[in-house]
């Protein structure tokens, strides 16, 4: 392999082996043969849009599944679809949006497999509706090093099927993961995009806006105190009639170069901000294609290399309800205090998690997604302060997007662990989990 | 599409890793495809089956199962092909060896199945379509052939000679039917390919390999197109001009 495997923030550069799980393992009925050979611990490695280490296995093997791409069964009467692990999005929305269909659930990128959208359990802009993905996958099917291949579901085997669902690939490799997809009528969507003043026109436009599938909002988290809060707020649902038409991918443009570091600095961050506020798009109302609307980012390939040579960081927290508004205020007064704000900064109102994930990050209550130039010390110092704020007030944090949090809040966060930790196959181990396991 | 019977398309090597992205690619450009699909393993090119009909393929495609690669083979194939479905649209040959020079050196059973594979067999397997496809009056020859077919290098000449000499197959039923609209015959000369055929080729990644979907939508492309002759991607056509035009004092002082 000529590139190292690195994840999204390209922060962690580990030495660590790689293997490839052939497209036709499952055909050959060798796929635990493939997944697990020797003593090394192997964690699965999907298309690496995780921002931090639960792809990554320092010292072990890393299986890359995206070749692993078989759909295996499509039902179009009634939109159960059957795949291999390592299909993106991107392909089965080509598959899938020409005959009507679409994923229930989606992550900001279209470039995640199946088995990366199962081992989060992703959601999407419609969580206050339609839950994460785990709540729509119907079954699927986890291979073991003890060569157990368990086919799991709400009935069967159903402790590894909720242990599986945001468990982070740490029961077994995916082999397979069926699920229901949702119907659409057309493959665009009416997108209100609404200038929102502060955080209290936030909360109040996503009330108003709860009957809308599709939620989200950008915030400025530079702003100043009594603008904290401002961004604009988005909004859309799919129309009624109109084209089927999957999406392009030879129209997307390549980030060309790691950018120097001196060019991101607090000046160049407040540019970016006020220009993407009074960008012209930004009051847009009308109606727009699936993808521009749900993958703005993917227009730009590797833009994660505009955060330099050093990477970067996210942070996305979610709050209670209960103690939202001033768990997110606090968030956002400790980034504008620190100077160190991010381009992206997404807040969104959850709603109750129905998917039966154990581990899975979600529920019912606010989050916030940050990103973070990597400055060393200066940055993990931010970092912490936000989790203490994410503590203090009940939330928790999202390990695909996490490359920094210390063992003892991550399992204050999630007591349950411990239960993911004994349904764990001995073969499979991560440098996100050996690190938030290990106490500091 | 607005045809009354979808476009049959037979794919000899179905379970190669180009094949299964050129077809997937034609049916998200064209729609509904008849796919024969012929392999040697039947689980394995049974699952690409499945795979083209759940992206959207014909219900009616089917698998021929056996030897392509043999030349005893080839006609009692040809003729189990033949019979399900009597007059294709398109052939795509993307079967193959890839073969490695030393071994072959050390052994002439081995250089003779590799001569087989990707010759002889694939050679007969041309002619039985363009046979076919002179009855039917109409069709289009697809030929996966490869760069290394264009010099003959230490590194891989056995396996090159296989390819160089397909392509004089090619060229010449190009020839035999340039006055023919409906019958065509496309070679596409593929560079590096990232595929688990290559995976064990030791700094393998950067800018020169391609992933089996670009020579897809390069194939694709150039079958519309009706190109006689295309190198996949394109900066092949220009590093081979360069190897081509080596003298040969020069080409001896490399490793190539
Ligand atoms: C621009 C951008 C926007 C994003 N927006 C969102 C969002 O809105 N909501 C959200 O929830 N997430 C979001 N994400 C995060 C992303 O959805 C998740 O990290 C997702 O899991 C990535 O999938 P992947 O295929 O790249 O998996 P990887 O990142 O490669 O791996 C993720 C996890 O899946 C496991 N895994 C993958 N395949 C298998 C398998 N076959 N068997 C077992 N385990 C497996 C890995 O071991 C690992 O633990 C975003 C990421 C990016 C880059």
């Amino acid at each position: 392999m000529a590139d190292p495997i690195l994840s999204w923030g390209r922060v962690h550069r580990f030495e660590q082996d790689v293997d490839i799980l052939p497209r036709d393992a499952t055909a050959r009925g060798t796929l635990s043969e493939t997944a697990f050979t020797g003593n090394e611990s192997v964690i699965a490695h999907g298309l690496g849009r995780s921002y931090g280490d639960v792809a990554l296995n320092e010292g072990g093997r890393v299986l890359l599944t995206p070749r692993h791409d078989f759909v295996l069964e499509a039902n179009w009467e009634t939109g159960l679809f059957r795949a291999s692990a390592g299909l993106s999005l991107a392909q089965l929305h080509k598959i899938t949006v020409p005959r009507g269909w679409f994923v229930p659930v989606t992550p900001g990128t279209k470039f995640v497999t199946l088995g990366g959208a199962v081992a989060n359990d992703v959601h999407g802009k419609n969580h206050h509706q339609a839950s994460s993905f785990g709540h729509h996958v119907t079954r699927l099917k986890l291979c073991r090093s003890d060569g157990e291949a368990m086919i799991c579901s709400r009935e069967e085997n159903s402790e590894f099927f909720a242990l599986t669902l945001g468990g982070l690939g740490l029961t077994g490799i995916i082999d397979w993961v069926e699920f229901q997809l949702k119907p659409i009528a057309s493959s665009n969507l009416f997108v209100e995009n609404i200038a929102c003043p502060d955080l209290a026109g936030f909360f109040e436009l996503s009330q108003e806006s709860a009957a809308w599938p599709y939620t989200v909002m950008w915030v400025d988290c530079l702003a100043p105190e009594k603008a904290r809060g401002r961004g604009i707020f988005t909004r859309g649902r799919p129309v009624d009639s109109g084209p089927l038409q999957p999406h392009d991918e030879e129209k997307s443009v390549k980030w060309p170069f790691t950018t120097p570091s001196f060019l991101l600095n607090p000046v160049t961050l407040k540019t970016f901000n006020a220009l993407y506020r009074m960008r012209p798009g930004a009051r847009f109302v009308g109606e727009q294609r699936y993808d521009p609307f749900f993958y703005p980012l993917d227009r730009i390939r590797e833009w994660n290399k505009l955060y330099g040579k050093k990477g970067f960081f996210q942070h996305q927290a979610i709050i209670p309800m209960e103690s939202g508004r001033e768990g997110i205020a606090a968030l956002l007064e400790a980034i504008e205090k620190a100077g160190q704000g991010s381009f992206l900064a997404v807040l969104k109102v959850h709603g109750p998690e129905r998917s039966p994930g154990v581990m899975s990050f979600c529920r019912e209550g606010v989050s916030l997604a940050l990103d973070f130039a990597n400055k060393g010390r200066k940055t993990l110092a931010l970092l912490e302060r936000l989790d203490a704020i994410v503590l203090e007030h009940g939330g928790r944090i999202y390990p695909a997007k996490d490359g920094h949090m210390s063992a003892s809040f991550f399992q204050a966060c999630y007591p349950q662990w411990t239960q993911l930790e004994s349904a764990r196959d001995p073969m499979i181990s991560s440098s996100f989990w050996r690190r938030v396991t290990q106490n500091d | 599409m607005q045809q009354n019977s979808p476009k049959t398309l037979v794919i000899l090597g179905a379970t190669s890793a180009v094949a299964i992205a050129y077809a997937r690619h034609c049916i998200e450009k064209d729609g509904a495809i008849r796919f024969i699909l012929a392999g040697r393993d039947e689980t394995k090119t049974k699952t690409v089956l499945a795979d083209l009909v759940g992206r959207g393929a014909d219900e009616t495609s089917s698998v021929v199962i056996g030897d392509l690669g043999s030349p005893d083979e080839v006609e009692r194939l040809a003729g189990e092909i033949l019979a399900s479905a009597p007059a294709p649209d398109e052939m795509l040959l993307a079967y193959g060896l890839l073969g490695e020079q030393k071994a072959l050196q050390a052994s002439l059973p081995e250089t003779a199945k590799l001569l087989e594979t990707n010759f002889v067999s694939a050679a007969m397997w041309a002619e039985v379509f363009a046979q076919c496809f002179v009855e039917k009056g109409a069709g289009h020859i697809v030929i996966i052939g490869s760069v290394a077919g264009d010099r003959g290098r230490q590194s891989n000449y056995l396996y090159g000679a296989t390819k160089g000499a397909l392509e004089r197959v090619a060229e010449g039923i190009a020839h035999r039917f340039a006055g023919s609209k409906y019958i065509n015959v496309t070679l596409v000369k593929p560079g590096f390919i990232d595929t688990p055929m290559t995976d064990h080729i030791e700094g393998k990644g950067g800018p020169l390999w391609a992933s089996p979907e670009k020579i897809a939508q390069v194939t694709y492309k150039a079958v519309r197109k009706r190109r006689v002759r295309v190198y996949a991607p394109w900066i092949w056509r220009y590093i081979l001009l360069i190897v081509r035009a080596l003298p040969v004092p020069v080409m001896h002082r490399t490793k190539m």
